[in-house]
């Protein structure tokens, strides 16, 4: 018998050392996703990435951005949670910069099977999308983790990554895009010098749908962007890469050819945009931006020189126009009502009582399927190019240039704000839309007219001011860099930067403490490099 | 394939073993001895084992507690039966032997059941463990088995947190040992390993349906025993690391009469312990500084306050930036005096106090419970088969289940070596709704109570919500519905939405044991816990359209657990040396499980009052089908080795190999070994000299246990794929996937000693263990530029340190009368050692996002963090710093830890006296220490609900002159300084007191809510009358008769918590414990039972 146990126990132990984990594999397979991708579906990811996130818009923008840089006016203390906003553009950046990584580690890895110039197109749309989203968020935090970052997947000792200097970002980044000019193929179907197909992203290009033309564009306006936001800075860096773009003539973003994420075409819905208004109800337009719409403060809008104005606000509640005063006294009647709330799809006058000043144009903020968000704007690089050529910067002065480039890009500004009124599907109450050559008349008014006046780089500065509306983080970016040379009323707040998020202190403490340290403190009082 | 699928086998053990062996005899003089075994009360006991000392030889007593066994003439027989002393006997040549058997108070003698279902004498274990009768449990009646334990069992943290009967119950033995895993025990049914999902762990919102330890029919518990921590449970692998409740059902037994037992219980239930608020003043809002009062209409009529922020409130500033976003409950106008206004629905009704308001929701709510068994026995075994039927109506609208549970239970003799154990349950429940317990959603009462209906709220709704044509009141008056932070639609939903919660469920296992030799034996065992579970939500359409509003969507799950197991066990007396004793078992077991669910709903409805999938007006409104998957295996042997020497010596060593499927291929192997040993000097020793020292063990023991990954498919590196531009979008996850992960571990030590004095009158048992678990298999955080969140790594390490105390007394005893009691005590430190490198902080759960209070871990505290925004303290003083104006408090940048949650011991008190049939039982229990985020307290400062807001408006405040001139004794000043340390002088309006420094949601001081949450509750009390087994026969219909009458949960004895805020309201079952917001009330309930076997 003891024969039988032994025989037993020597079958169970035998049979477990070599079937017990049978099937075990195929048992723990995941059932729901895909083990196996190419680079195409990680690069639509960036791409969507681009959208704006709910808590951004509501957190950032309404709750600080407009009002720090008086595009519009906050009525009333807020929910005063800029973490949860910090948090999200923090974690939708280095989500998608992990992307990017990986699918930089692609590139290397595909490079062994072709020629290297077959990737010369996906390498140079991916270093576009790079910067542009990288730029976005140096420029609100400063330094941040950026060579090391994003590579956690590849490398564990990489999940806790250094900081990095705002400086040696720009200039990277500035780098890649000088890499992406000179590189590109913005030819249909290139081929190497062998005759091998380039690789193409296809039907993965939902920004540009595989024209590279735009995407070259693209990357060269990012760089004339860029180096003149750092030209205080580093001016002698900065002239070269402006330079390089004008004299060179470098193509740009053109009227017609702005940059959007477009919910209709990329068939998205933008819901975040009205929650963000719904939700905090009390944005208003304020006295500062007014002042630049109107001769006057004739509540019947009888002094509006400005389309825009009424493609960016409305009337209040008893159909006038009312800014809220940029600087308020204690006395001042505060805002209420209900412009927000979708009960305005059908029943489009009812603001509420208390909506006593105008508030932000409700279809602005309710077409959730035609209105665009803005990435950049064919006026942004026309205000660009008149800065350039007014003050010198990489080229020579010329005045008459600027005067040209200013003049074309208010009236691009114009023609674009009209098209989003044009675009939406559910703007019934538009304003009489300028037509045909009417729109220079905005940038003819003698209030705009660079041609009559001297102070041509306040102009220039202001136009760009109100065709970033809708981009408040750039109109942030353009008060810093100008040193609050863009339109307000009072004194600007000390808010040069966000602090760090909060998760980045807790799980990244010894970088985040080293960075801290440098910068003294991680408060918004402390100046991102660029800035003078 | 063996190990896959076959025969395996398993042994009742060595005490059956022990039972059946032939016997060992040599010749000497023999002679037989017969005589009847009673208890305490003269009832014969069935089934008393009769052992012959030294002989192998037994028998068992029949009906009438009759034995007949051949002994020698100076022989010694030894009389065991569960839950009595053992009582050994010298025979000294009697014929005739009648024996009383005493109770086992302490249950030293006790017969237990340890890992993989083996009978052992408690006396002998290395470990701890604890027994619970099934009497017990129904004399408890509490919603399932679990919550029976509470204050009973040392070192078993049972947490009922907020809902209703029918909802998790959150238990936990010695501690976390898992950072973000399950802790909760392994339950096993007859040996069958139960899978007892939580029913709801998010603290913040949800509904709870409860878990399956509920579907448990306490009628068919035969006991209940405890395995604490990994020693005792190392041989369940990796689900036995938190600990074990082995459940072992009726099997039947030999009994007079016809064999038919009915059981009936009926249960009233009635919540009782509601907030305690203010009934003095009703709804109105901080819009100015003056005394409140109403606005008035056209024709001068006071209107009901319907104006909640003001945007040129106090000072021309926003009410908003004054006082933030308070709710719609706000209680902090006029003084409710009867005088009639104006109501929201243009009604003039008087504005009095609503002192029952909170209690709107509420009912009693009842169980009743009808239970008939049939039991019988015989050479061939034993049978019981019951049904148990269990109809629950709850404390809250429209919500009740009902069970029906038909259990089978039977021990087979199908030859002289053949043995049999079946144990069948299959279970059909059903659940009509429960309430959404937390926060907000279209059934959330808990939330319109605390959070939006103010102290003059009359509840009108409640017979107005549906209009006279069936449809619902969309309450479109003039000036709006006021209570806009709660769904205005509540009591529609309630008895309009409706989900029907049905489970069929069966837990089975067959098993057979053959005796191959008098040493060996040989036992296999298949079982099985087969569930479906059905989810059926209908919404009504809300009006005569029959389409509009209405909504279907059904979930459909099923839920294989197969267990198979064998054991093979050899067993040796006189093994090297006659004093040993020796046994060796070898065993395997394979556990699979495979879960499926699906889930569809219907769109928005094309055709009138169909609920199914295909209504629906356009394809697109319909929401995509999902599905869920669960599919895990893990083979295991085992094998334990069981010495003992002169039945004062013990050791046991065990070791056990698990492959589990939820590992990586080259590390899914992992074995881990235990010991224990227990030493008896009062049988090794004469220690007659020490009387009073009837009993002494000491006991050591140490385990490891390796654990798998919880959840399967984690190691995969996967792309989560979406569209984006009408393409696909491929995602990295969101948790780097791990390369390399290995079992989690965790070493346990144990040390105790039970002593017993005066003859067993008491007894003590003292136990202190150290866990420390490591390589936890954790998602440990990584900041996002990282680019992930998370990394899955073997990570993090956790301790738990602890002693627990058990005492029993005996304190009188004699022929009519007895007076026990007992206490027991544990104290446990759960110490999170590491995260991880780099990693300090984990969020476990928060209740609003980054927009309010959260639980962690953190390195270097006890598991449990609260964190959220505190006072800043000035440097010097300690004391909060104010601003300028003494208005507000300033507080910290983020959030900080403010609490923990972890309490400094846990304890319970029982007595129990019987007098003839009489018996009367108490259970004290307390938690002490360990802090709460009441929100539900703060809620009510914020609002003016509170009691606590009353002096100032009462006039019992500082002299206040308002911004219209008029004076009162209103103000307040605000204990704290200035930033340069000046204490704080101004005298400001009472709202600041409360309004702007207290709150929830939203970026509010929470350190006003942390309260240390200290309790002592009256749990139980008891009656209980068994009519004597005389008294009742003479009936001519009962063999047993007993009546019952029990008090549970009926009040707090003391409690740190004020307002009467639940003290176990906490929300959620999961890991995260400490956060409180909008608890249902307690509720204490009253059963009575009646007993009868025929």
């Amino acid at each position: 018998m003891k024969n039988i146990v032994l025989t037993i126990s020597l079958i169970g132990i035998l049979f477990c050392s070599n079937s017990c984990t049978k099937d075990f594999e195929e048992i723990n397979k995941n059932p729901f996703f895909p083990t196996q991708t190419d680079i195409g579906p990680l690069f639509n990811t960036v791409v969507a990435s681009l959208r704006l996130g709910w808590n951004e818009q509501f957190y950032l923008h309404n709750e600080k951005l407009y009002e720090i840089t008086q595009l519009a006016a906050k009525t009333a203390i807020g929910f005063d949670n800029v973490t949860i906003g910090t948090e999200e553009v923090w974690n939708n950046y280095y989500r998608a910069l992990g992307h990017i990584k990986e699918i930089e580690r692609r590139f290397v890895e595909m490079e062994s099977e072709m020629e290297p110039e077959a990737l010369n197109n996906v390498r140079a749309q991916l270093k576009i999308l790079m910067a542009y989203k990288t730029f976005r968020v140096t420029d609100l935090f400063g330094d941040m983790p950026f060579f090391d970052a994003g590579l956690g997947f590849q490398d564990l000792d990489l999940v806790r990554p250094k900081f990095d200097t705002q400086e040696e970002i720009y200039k990277f980044l500035l780098d890649e895009l000088k890499w992406a000019e000179e590189n590109i193929n913005p030819i249909p179907a290139p081929v190497t010098a062998s005759g091998a197909p380039y690789v193409s992203l296809a039907i993965y290009d939902n920004l540009f749908y595989g024209d590279l033309t735009f995407w070259r564009k693209f990357g060269n306006s990012l760089r004339l962007r860029h180096a003149i936001r750092m030209v205080e800075k580093d001016p002698s860096s900065a002239n070269v890469i402006i330079r390089e773009i004008l004299e060179n003539d470098l193509p740009l973003i053109e009227k017609g050819e702005d940059i959007v994420m477009s919910p209709a075409l990329q068939d998205w819905r933008n819901q975040g945009v009205n929650w963000t208004f719904r939700e905090h109800k009390r944005m208003r337009m304020g006295s500062n931006i007014w002042h630049l719409f109107s001769e006057n403060d004739n509540k019947d809008g009888s002094g509006i020189f400005d389309i825009r104005a009424e493609i960016f606000f409305e009337t209040n509640n008893a159909g006038e126009w009312a800014p809220f005063p940029q600087v308020p006294d204690p006395n001042t009647p505060q805002s209420g009502g209900i412009p927000y709330q979708q009960h305005r799809d059908g029943n489009y006058t009812i603001k509420g009582a208390e909506n006593i000043y105008s508030p932000f144009n409700y279809y602005l903020v309710r077409d959730e399927e035609h209105i665009p968000e803005i990435i950049m704007t064919a006026a942004e690089i026309g205000f660009l190019k008149a800065e350039a050529h007014l003050r010198g910067l990489g080229v020579e002065p010329n005045s008459a240039i600027a005067e040209g480039d200013y003049t074309l890009a208010v009236a691009n500004s114009v023609e674009f704000w009209q098209n989003i009124v044009k675009g939406s599907q559910i703007w019934v109450n538009a304003p009489d839309l300028l037509s045909g050559n009417e729109v220079f008349t905005v940038a003819n008014h003698p209030r705009n007219d660079i041609f009559s006046q001297s102070n041509k780089l306040e102009l220039i500065y202001t136009q760009r001011f109100i065709d970033s509306f809708r981009q408040p983080w750039e109109a942030y970016a353009l008060l810093r860099r100008t040193n609050g040379a863009t339109p307000h009323e009072g004194d600007l707040l000390e808010h040069y930067r966000f602090p760090y998020p909060p998760s980045e202190s807790i799980n990244n403490p010894d970088n985040w403490e080293n960075q801290v340290s440098g910068m003294g403190e991680d408060s918004e009082r402390v100046k991102v490099w660029w800035m003078q | 394939m063996f190990c896959k699928t076959y025969p395996h086998l398993k042994s009742i053990g060595s005490f059956l073993v022990v039972l059946f062996l032939p016997i060992l005899s040599f010749t000497q003089s023999k002679i037989q001895v017969t005589g009847v075994v009673t208890s305490f009360d003269g009832d014969p006991l069935i089934g008393v084992s009769v052992l012959v000392k030294d002989a192998g030889t037994g028998t068992t007593t029949d009906i009438d507690g009759k034995y007949s066994i051949e002994t020698e003439a100076d022989g010694t027989l030894i009389f065991s039966y569960l839950g009595y002393v053992q009582t050994d006997i010298e025979v000294q040549a009697r014929a005739g032997i009648d024996v009383i058997m005493e109770e086992d108070v302490a249950q030293l003698g006790e017969v237990v059941v340890t890992a993989l279902g083996i009978k052992r004498q408690k006396r002998e274990l290395g470990y701890s463990t604890e027994s619970f009768h099934g009497e017990e449990l129904v004399l408890s009646n509490t919603p399932n088995v679990v919550s029976a334990l509470s204050g009973k069992s040392a070192g078993v943290q049972v947490i009922a947190g907020n809902g209703v009967d029918g909802g998790t119950t959150r238990f936990v033995i010695r501690g976390n040992n898992n950072i973000d895993g399950k802790n909760q025990p392994l339950i096993v049914v007859d040996g069958i390993p139960l899978e007892n999902e939580e029913g709801l762990t998010n603290i913040g919102r949800g509904v709870d349906w409860g878990s399956a330890i509920n579907n448990i029919n306490s009628n068919d518990i035969e006991s209940m025993d405890i395995l604490k921590g990994p020693t005792a449970s190392a041989l369940y692998g990796s689900r036995g690391a938190n600990g074990v409740v082995l459940i072992t059902t009726k099997k039947g037994r030999q009994s007079k009469g016809i064999g038919i037992e009915y059981n009936m219980t009926h249960k009233i239930i009635q919540p009782y312990y509601y907030r305690d608020v203010q009934n003095t003043f009703g709804a109105g809002y901080p819009l100015d500084l003056n005394a409140p009062d109403f606005v008035t209409d056209p024709d001068g009529n006071p209107v009901y306050p319907r104006e909640i922020y003001r945007t040129n409130g106090p000072f021309g500033r926003p009410t908003t930036e004054l006082f933030g976003y308070y709710s719609s409950a706000m209680s902090w106008g006029p003084r409710m005096e009867g005088q009639m206004i104006e109501w929201w629905d243009g009604e003039m009704r008087p504005f009095s106090p609503q002192p029952d308001n909170l209690k709107l929701f509420f009912s009693n709510g009842s169980t009743t419970i009808h239970n008939l068994s049939f039991s019988g026995g015989g050479k061939m075994g034993t049978m019981r088969a019951s049904i148990t039927r269990q109809e629950h109506s709850a404390v809250v609208p429209n919500s009740s289940y009902d069970q029906t549970t038909v259990n089978l239970g039977s021990q087979l003799n199908i030859s002289s070596k053949v043995k049999a154990n079946i144990a069948l349950s299959y279970i059909n429940y059903h659940r009509l709704n429960s309430p959404t317990l937390g926060d907000n959603n279209e059934t959330s009462f808990g939330k319109g109570i605390l959070y939006s209906w103010p102290r003059s709220y009359k509840g009108l709704e409640k017979d107005i919500n549906i209009l006279p044509d069936g449809t619902r009141n969309n309450y479109q008056f003039e000036g709006g519905y006021p209570f806009v932070f709660s769904p205005p639609h509540l009591w529609w939903n309630t008895y309009n939405n409706n989900t029907n919660f049905d489970r069929n469920k069966l837990i089975g296992a067959v098993s057979l044991t053959y005796d191959v030799l008098p040493w060996l034996n040989i036992t296999g065992r298949v079982g099985t816990d087969f569930t479906l579970n059905q989810f059926e939500r209908r919404n009504n359409p809300i009006d005569f359209t029959g389409i509009n509003g209405g909504f279907y969507s059904n979930e459909l799950g099923r839920d294989i657990v197969l267990n198979n197991d064998f054991l093979i066990t050899a067993h040796k007396e006189g093994f090297i040396h006659n004093q040993i004793k020796a046994s060796v078992s070898f065993g395997g077991n394979q556990y699979s499980r495979d879960q499926y669910g699906l889930r569809g709903s219907s769109g928005q409805w094309a055709n009138p009052w169909l609920f199914t999938f295909n209504n629906f007006e356009d394809r697109l409104t319909v929401g995509l089908p999902s599905e869920f998957r669960f599919e895990k295996r893990i083979n295991s042997l085992y094998g334990f080795f069981n010495l003992s020497y002169g039945d004062f010596l013990f050791l046991e060593t065990t070791g056990r190999n698990d492959w589990s499927s939820t590992l990586p291929i080259d590390n899914n192997s992992y074995f881990y070994p235990s010991v224990s040993l227990s030493f008896i000097p009062t049988k090794a020793f004469d220690l007659s000299k020490y009387d009073w020292l009837s009993f002494w063990k000491v006991r050591g023991a140490f385990a490891q246990t390796g654990t798998d990954a919880e959840n399967p498919y984690l190691i995969d590196f996967v792309y989560s794929t979406g569209s984006f531009g009408g393409s696909q979008t491929a995602a990295l996850p969101g948790t780097i996937p791990p390369i390399a992960l290995r079992p989690q571990r965790a070493n346990s030590y144990e040390m105790g000693t039970t002593i017993g004095l005066f003859n067993d009158k008491i007894n003590l048992d003292l136990t202190y263990y150290y866990i420390r678990s490591f390589d936890q298999i954790l998602n440990s955080p990584i900041p996002t530029s990282g680019g992930a969140g998370q990394v899955r790594i073997n990570t993090g390490e956790l301790e738990n340190r602890g002693i627990e105390a058990i005492l029993d007394i005996t304190l009188i005893k004699n022929s009519e009368f007895y007076w026990k009691t007992g206490f027991n005590f544990a104290r446990n430190r759960n110490n999170v050692i590491s995260l991880g490198e780099g990693a300090d902080i984990l969020e476990i759960a928060n209740i609003w996002g980054l927009n309010g209070p959260a639980i962690s871990v953190r390195a270097g505290e006890d598991y449990g963090t609260i964190v959220g925004w505190d006072y800043i303290y000035h440097e010097d003083s300690g004391q909060p710093i104010l601003n300028e104006d003494g208005t507000h408090y300033l507080i910290t940048e983020n959030r900080v830890p403010i609490g923990n949650a972890y309490p400094d011991f846990t304890g319970g008190w029982t007595m129990q006296l019987g007098y003839k049939g009489f018996v009367l039982s108490t259970l004290v229990d307390t938690k002490w220490g360990g802090d709460l985020y009441a929100g539900s307290y703060v809620i009510g400062l914020q609002t003016g609900q509170s009691k606590e807001t009353l002096p100032e408006r009462l006039g019992e405040g500082l002299p206040y002159t308002h911004p219209d001139g008029t004076t009162s004794n209103s103000g307040v000043i605000l204990p704290g300084v200035y930033a340069d340390g000046t204490p704080n002088d101004k005298v400001v309006h009472y709202y600041f007191k409360h309004i702007g420094n207290t709150g929830g949601w939203g970026r509010f001081n929470s350190k006003p809510g942390i309260i240390e949450n200290t309790w002592v509750k009256l749990r139980e009390l008891s009656l209980r009358y068994e009519f004597s087994d005389k008294l009742a026969r003479k009936t001519k219909i009962f063999q047993k008769l007993s009546l019952n009458i029990t008090g549970r949960d009926l009040f707090y004895l003391y409690t740190t918590l004020p307002d009467n805020i639940n003290p176990e309201g906490a929300n959620g079952s999961g890991n995260a414990q400490g956060l409180e917001w909008a608890a249902f009330p307690g509720a204490r309930s009253i059963s009575f039972g009646l007993n009868a076997s025929f």
